[in-house]
């Protein structure tokens, strides 16, 4: 697990804790809005589903397509979901996170 | 005018995004178009997408090279250009010996050529998805350079066949191995 953790860059990072927050609501719009609206982010739908499919590929995330609606022009949502690979990826990087910080209490981080 | 620019727009991203995300992603842009024009108005909203559209091209465009695997196609491609160079040099040699004919100019040649050239794309498309169009583009260059570098005068049939006949066989060969042996 160790090694597909350690492949988890800060955008992927932070596309997952997005799927995980939106639970069945998880599709690129929604993730785009959720990291926009927590991190102020303005991140490019391009970026959102490259990210997505690459978490795809590493088996953190799997995807189903949702049903077609008139206001989306008739196309279907593609929706997205943790899997426990993905949630043990996030969990790994909670606690390399808590480690490096133990200890920096009073040090100031500029 | 708002909503043909709107097509315009979506229609570009979607030739630069791929395959799996074009219908969710478009439809996800239509859908925040439709938010954001009763929240700021369709101006705004269009801009919005037109930003979107702007920002997330480099990105397609990185990831498409990436995926394309672009060393290994052109290679495929540039002999699959070999190989049709030594079909035609062989099928104009033929035909010239048989109808008696001008090796250089020579319609029934370039007839036999066709399905030899879409059988060869067929074959480059089988091993390598985007070898026929890479393939389509280097002989759409090289016919380009010889007409513009070329001192003989040729008929106009001649280049006007030359430029269309290549490309176009290339790409009925892609098809039609789209068509008949879809990869998984």
């Amino acid at each position: 697990m160790a090694a597909s953790a350690e492949s988890l860059g800060s955008l992927e990072h932070i596309v997952l804790l997005a799927v995980l927050r939106l639970r069945e609501d998880a599709y690129g719009m929604t993730v785009l809005r959720e990291i926009a609206s927590v991190t102020g982010r303005d991140l490019a739908i391009g970026a959102v589903y490259s990210t997505l499919t690459r978490l795809e590929s590493k088996g953190f995330i799997r995807s189903w397509a949702g049903e077609p609606t008139a206001e989306r022009g008739g196309r279907a949502k593609r929706y997205f979901h943790l899997t426990p690979a993905g949630r043990e990826a996030l969990r790994h990087m909670r606690d390399v996170v808590q480690k490096m910080s133990a200890g920096l209490k009073g040090l100031q981080v500029t | 005018m708002r909503n043909r620019a709107l097509s315009v727009v979506l229609w570009l991203f979607s030739l630069l995004v791929g395959r799996d995300d074009r219908e969710p992603m478009i439809g996800d842009l239509l859908e925040e178009y439709a938010a954001r024009s009763r929240k700021v108005g369709n101006n705004r909203a269009f801009i919005w997408i037109l930003r979107q559209a702007c920002i997330s091209a480099p990105i397609w465009i990185r990831a498409r090279l990436a995926r394309a695997a672009w060393p290994a196609t052109l290679g495929i491609a540039m002999l699959a250009w070999l190989a049709i160079a030594v079909v035609e040099t062989l099928v104009n040699r033929a035909t010239a010996a048989w109808l008696s004919a001008d090796e250089a100019y020579n319609p029934a040649a370039m007839f036999i050529t066709m399905p030899l050239v879409m059988g060869i794309a067929f074959i480059a498309t089988r091993v390598r998805r985007q070898a026929a169009a890479a393939l389509a583009l280097l002989m759409l260059l090289a016919v380009t350079l010889m007409t513009l570098t070329a001192h003989e005068v040729m008929p106009l049939w001649f280049r006007i066949a030359y430029f269309v006949v290549g490309p176009v066989a290339t790409w009925m060969g892609a098809r039609l191995q789209a068509r008949f042996w879809p990869q998984p």
